[in-house]
């Protein structure tokens, strides 16, 4: 039983290894520091500003890619800096170091939240045209998103153990996961909708508007929300050893899951004898099957004009393509409406141990059944209509320089939601992409805010003006402000004619 | 660009990743405190229930403790005493085989002859006086005168039953009729032998004569060795002047009779004989003595086995009947005495009669001075069985003869005087020497565990009683004063030995004139003050009567003896069996049984700290970087709170101890203490009349902690030190209240190098 509650609470840390950011990205993108609001093209334009399908980027009007993918994640839970500190040096956590220890990491404030987000992004097929007044794209995307976070006082409970000194006021204990798994087909449209000759020193600007509706399908949901608050009372001759524990928690999720908790449920309710393993054993085998439907959107627009007369030194004779963009992406949501259920309990446990003289580790064992039987695992169920899940919509703004071999770009941007990677914080990205020899890109980039400290990516590869193969990767040189944020990205096999 | 620049760019590119942030490998050590609690505010009674400090409804204790009215307790604990029985006590008695023999005797001579007519012989007138009738008429005066040749009369033919006899005593009595026609005036007969014409005895005489017609009776006295045979008579008459009759008769000799004429031997046809004889047999007197008629031994089973009666006389025993008057059966008068019969044919002349065996069973044997009596009364048969009876030859010194055993005699139950023994209590080794008995030897000792004592003793020294008692209840069935002599030998845990031993003059000291020997230790005979005596209650006749001695401090050293704490208690002993030689009575079987019983009231003082230590085996599974885990616990604190009404400190030190019973950790350290301070006590009760309360720390470090894996025993000593060292006493209800609570820090080491 406890195995499986445990699958079923900690279900998306299994998973946050393949997560990524809200944003979307491809490997070009998550080298030049998770931008492309202004330069992104192709397919993957469907994902990030649908106008930029009517970008010129030296490329053919036609392309096709397979494969694409993209891991990326990170968050204030994930403090590398911290980690590197403390728990890499022999250190033993005890004391005034350990004390410093979670200051650093969550604050001084016990209610502080730290969390970690991840996405995992994944293009199977995209296919994009580009007509000279408008352009058309079809793609695919399955991502998984996960968030968890715990705040201080989960840490301190970690950290420190059962230490009635800790814990000797109310200590808040809150942790939370979510994940959801979905795909989508995304269909683009885009169109130049003005036209301008001359305006100052550009040239030929040009406006592009773009719109990507997108049907969503769900694959897998489950979010759980634990928030407790712990309090122990040292024994001393007048009063007992006592752990009280305030808690609520609400576990939501679908499918073969669902009806498993909800069976066990009835039978617990019908016989306190039930056991917990016995009513649920999930193996995942609903994977797959819809659970969830929705449809989304993706919109933007590109001002693209050419200010080649403008002197920058190194680029006086080269062309130079100023792109300014404005997109909004991911709006919809998806509800997960087969077998949704909501499992819920909230109590007031409060254990007094071993007063009869029980062995030492009886009191641990009658702990743990006590948690695991009576507490914990005595939930109530309910149906629900559906499990509703928001996009992590994001507002972007992005400009992009190019000259010759070079490309210049500034992302500006914020999410609606701090779902995944999504943060309400602001970010900025700052990216740069050579091309030696018009094949062989060099990208360099950084991200300013967001759901992590500041970080810093590249990559490579070959960008044949009909073949596409380039890697990327991102990481955080100091994460000790906002947490670490890593990703790699693969540009899949992308074919343009 | 040129291809510096590319070079340029891309070194950028890879140091701006390379400056990243990377995540090292994990190399740390966590710390987790770890807090339960074992007990809260839990309240030990000192005695009670499961829950209490010593549950006295446990197997082991719940006949352990006796509570008086004031909830004083005191621990009560009574074990059988096998110290032997006194079987030995029952005196072996035994019966000496005797023969007897019965004689004939003297022989009692009546009856000569079977015929009935009375004439043995007979003279006419002319053998007597002379004158042929034929010749002589009727009337014709014939002068007075007497006979001139003796008349003779031969009436051996006569007399058929008799051939001859020795006479030692009596008369014959002569019987004649004068039918001669005239009166005799004088008569004078002479018993002959018709062969030797040697007389027999001394003349007959008729002084008064016999007149005519007339019959007249004279005796014929023997002396002693005359002797009978051929028979026959001599007669000698006077007679006055008459007239010659005319028809004249003769002198008759009608019959001859015995008259008490006793012979010592005959040849005769002679009438049943009867004969008897008393006798007695002796009955041991060595280790049980009848000196009053009304003492008895009552057989548990035995035999009497009377062997085959010869009969050495010419004649067949008609009857016999031997009798035993002490020898009875229940309800035991001298009407119930046991009697011997044998009928006509069992005993046939000269021959044998068949073995005869009595079974003893539940007879009493009525002994007095050890001596059983027997009579045997003989009847032979009668010979003379009209004519033609044989004749048989008869001594008096004919007897039958037999022996009498009675065997295998096992008491029952005896009343009289049981001679003084000394009986061993216990088996008697004889390697060491006959009823000389050892203390230390396992098969003659007594070796008795006080269960709960011997635990006690193990784990805990110097703590004094001071009101012990130890008391020998027994059940006896023996009605005889018994005085038993032994030695009591405490040996506690550690081997300490203390003797009991009376003490203030008291009935319990042995003095070194008592008579009791054999009695050693290790082959070293045991002095007087090594030993103590005490007596048995006596029970009535065939009763059980239960007795108790009872040792206290004031008449022995008990107080010593059980402060010692003897886990066990050696015992060798002997009883001396009626040592005033009065009358008394045993029962079989000899029922004695011995407790041994033990009160010590929890009443007590600890001049030094009283040690209580127990080791029990003990394992901890409790990692340890020693043996390789990567998390250990870096620190222990058992933390207890207490309220104490217990008149007793403790002060605490536990022990661990490894497989090579190495004690390689000691808690507290040299210098520190672990103590829960006593409760103070009233003055006068020496009860509690407060509590005292108060908190005590057992820290254990982590170098301490880090080799508790290793214990495989563990050693928990506590001191007790009652209040202020003074007595005190102990109630049921007494209390202590503990919390106690653990705190472990436990490190958790984590290193991927």
């Amino acid at each position: 039983m406890k195995k499986n509650l445990l699958f079923i609470l900690i279900f998306g840390l299994t998973t946050t290894s393949l997560l990524a950011q809200s944003r979307h990205y491809n490997s070009m993108s998550l080298a030049m520091g998770s931008g492309g609001t202004a330069y992104v093209d192709g397919y993957h334009a469907n994902f990030v500003n649908p106008a930029n399908l009517m970008v010129k980027m030296h490329r053919p009007k036609n392309s096709i890619g397979f494969a694409g993918i993209g891991v990326k994640g990170g968050g204030s839970l994930a403090n590398v800096s911290v980690y590197n500190k403390y728990l890499t040096t022999g250190l033993l956590i005890d004391g005034e170091i350990r004390e410093n220890f979670l200051s650093e990491w969550f604050g001084d404030n016990t209610s502080n939240v730290r969390d970690i987000s991840a996405t995992f992004s994944a293009i199977p097929f995209g296919v994009s045209h580009r007509g000279t007044n408008s352009a058309f794209s079809l793609a695919t995307r399955v991502r998984v998103v996960q968030d968890f976070s715990i705040n201080r006082g989960m840490a301190e409970l970690a950290t420190y153990g059962l230490d009635s000194e800790i814990f000797s006021t109310p200590v808040p204990v809150d942790f939370n996961s979510n994940t959801v798994a979905f795909a989508e087909i995304s269909l683009g449209y885009a169109r130049e909708v003005m036209a301008l000759p001359d305006m100052f020193f550009a040239k030929n600007i040009k406006l592009y508007a773009g719109v990507a509706p997108k049907y969503l399908y769900g694959v897998y949901t489950a979010s759980i929300d634990f928030n407790s608050t712990l309090h122990m009372q040292q024994q001393t001759a007048d009063s007992p050893f006592t752990i009280n524990h305030q808690f609520e928690y609400n576990l939501q999720t679908i499918g073969e899951l669902s009806k498993q908790l909800q069976a066990y449920e009835l039978a617990y309710n019908q016989d306190n004898s039930a056991v917990f393993g016995d009513y649920v054993d999930y193996q995942g085998d609903d994977l797959g099957e819809t659970q969830a439907s929705g449809f989304g959107l993706d919109l933007g627009a590109t001002l693209e004009m050419d200010i080649s007369s403008v002197p920058i030194p190194l680029f006086f004779n080269k062309k130079k393509t100023l792109r300014v963009s404005m997109s909004v992406t991911d709006l919809g949501k998806l509800n997960f409406d087969q077998s949704s259920s909501r499992v819920f309990a909230s109590g007031d446990f409060s254990y007094v141990g071993a007063q009869d003289g029980d062995a030492f580790d009886g009191f641990f064992d009658n702990l743990a059944d006590s948690l695991q039987n009576d507490v914990y695992g005595k939930f109530n169920s309910e149906k629900t209509a559906s499990i509703s899940y928001s996009l992590p919509a994001m507002y972007n703004f992005g400009t992009s320089l190019e000259m010759g071999k070079l490309l210049l770009a500034l992302d500006y941007g914020f999410g609606f939601n701090n779902n995944g990677t999504n943060s309400r914080r602001s970010v900025m990205n700052l990216g740069a992409q050579y091309k030696f020899l018009g094949f062989l890109p060099v990208r360099v980039g950084t991200r300013i805010g967001g759901y992590s400290s500041v970080s810093y990516s590249a990559g490579l590869g070959l960008d044949f003006s009909f073949l596409e193969f380039t890697v990327g990767a991102s990481s955080v040189k100091n994460s000790q402000k906002k947490g670490t944020a890593a990703g790699v990205a693969w540009s899949g096999i992308v074919l343009r004619f | 660009m040129n291809k510096n620049t590319y070079y340029l760019v891309l070194l950028i590119a890879s140091i701006t990743l390379a400056g990243c942030e990377m995540p090292k490998k994990p190399n740390f050590t966590t710390s987790h405190k770890v807090e339960a609690p074992i007990l809260y505010n839990k309240t030990f009674q000192f005695m009670g229930d499961s829950t209490a400090l010593i549950d006295t409804t446990s197997a082991d204790l719940d006949s352990l403790f006796t509570i008086d009215g004031d909830d004083f307790i005191t621990i009560s604990k009574e074990e059988d005493f096998d110290f032997g029985d006194l079987n030995d006590a029952v005196p072996e008695v035994s019966v000496d085989p005797t023969s007897f023999e019965s004689q004939v005797g003297e022989i009692a001579l009546e009856n000569f002859t079977s015929g009935s007519d009375d004439n043995l012989g007979s003279a006419d007138i002319q053998e007597v006086t002379g004158n042929d009738p034929n010749l002589v008429p009727a009337g014709t005066p014939i002068p007075g005168g007497s006979n001139i040749d003796p008349i003779e009369i031969g009436i051996g033919a006569s007399t058929d039953y008799f051939v001859s006899a020795v006479i030692k005593s009596g008369r014959l009595n002569l019987t004649v009729t004068n039918n001669l026609g005239f009166d005799l005036s004088t008569i004078t007969i002479q018993l002959k032998d018709t062969v030797s014409n040697a007389d027999i005895g001394a003349p007959a005489s008729f002084e008064a004569g016999i007149s005519d017609n007339s019959t007249e009776t004279a005796q014929i006295a023997f002396s002693n060795g005359d002797e009978l045979a051929n028979l026959g008579v001599e007669i000698n008459v006077s007679w006055n002047d008459f007239n010659f009759p005319a028809d004249p008769g003769a002198l008759i000799v009608d019959a001859i009779d015995g008259d008490n004429l006793i012979a010592s031997e005959v040849v005769a046809s002679i009438e049943a004989q009867d004969f008897s004889t008393s006798n007695v047999t002796e009955f041991d007197d060595a280790e049980f003595r009848f000196e009053d008629a009304s003492h008895y031994v009552e057989l548990e089973s035995g035999e009497m086995l009377i062997s085959s009666i010869q009969n050495n006389i010419d004649l067949d025993v008609e009857s016999l009947r031997i009798s035993f008057p002490g020898i009875r059966t229940a309800p035991y008068s001298a009407a119930d005495s046991l009697v011997i019969e044998y009928e006509a044919g069992d005993i046939p002349r000269g021959g044998n009669s068949s073995e005869i065996s009595i079974d003893l069973s539940d007879y009493r044997i009525y002994a007095l001075n050890n001596q059983i009596n027997y009579n045997i009364v003989a009847l032979t048969e009668n010979t003379q069985q009209g004519s033609g009876s044989s004749s048989r030859v008869i001594s008096e010194s004919d007897n039958i003869s037999s022996a009498v055993a009675i065997n295998d005699l096992q008491i029952k139950q005896v009343l009289g005087v049981i001679v003084t023994q000394n009986v061993l209590l216990g088996d008697d080794d004889l390697s060491n020497g006959e009823e000389v008995l050892d203390l230390f030897n396992d098969i003659e000792s007594e070796l008795t565990e006080i269960d709960g004592l011997s635990d006690l003793s193990k784990q805990l020294s110097g703590l004094e009683f001071t009101q012990p008692t130890l008391s020998i209840n027994y059940t006896t069935s023996v009605g005889v004063g018994t005085t038993v002599y032994g030695a009591f030998l405490g040996v506690d845990g550690s081997g300490s030995q203390v003797f009991l031993n009376g003490r203030g003059g008291s009935d319990y000291v042995v003095s070194s004139t008592d008579p009791i020997t054999g009695l050693v230790s290790n082959g070293q005979q045991l002095t007087p003050d090594q030993l103590i005596k005490f007596d048995l209650e006596t029970s009535t006749v065939g009763g059980l009567t239960s007795g108790s001695v009872l040792f206290d401090e004031t008449n022995t050293n008990v107080d010593d003896f059980l402060n010692n704490l003897p886990s066990e208690i050696r015992f060798i002993g002997k009883a001396v069996i009626n040592e005033d030689g009065e009358e008394g009575s045993i029962t079989t079987p000899v029922v004695f049984d011995p407790k041994i019983s033990i009160d010590l009231p929890l009443a007590f003082r600890t001049t030094t700290a009283a040690t209580f230590t127990d080791t029990t085996e003990q394992e901890f599974d409790i990692p340890s970087s020693e043996k390789g885990d990567t998390y250990s616990i870096s620190e222990g604190r058992i933390v207890i709170e207490y309220t104490n009404g217990l008149p007793l400190g403790i002060n605490l030190s536990f022990g661990f101890i490894d497989s090579l019973d190495n004690k390689f950790v000691s808690i507290p350290i040299v210098g520190e203490d672990i103590t829960l301070n006593a409760a103070p006590i009233d003055g006068t009760t020496k009860f509690v009349d407060a509590t005292t309360s108060g908190s005590v720390i057992i820290s254990l470090t982590k170098d301490q902690v880090n080799q508790l894996y290793k214990t495989k025993f563990m050693e928990v000593s506590a001191e007790l030190i009652t209040t202020n060292n003074s007595e005190v006493r102990l109630k049921t209800t007494d209390a202590i209240t503990l919390s106690i609570r653990a705190e472990l820090k436990i490190e958790t080491e984590v290193n991927l190098d």
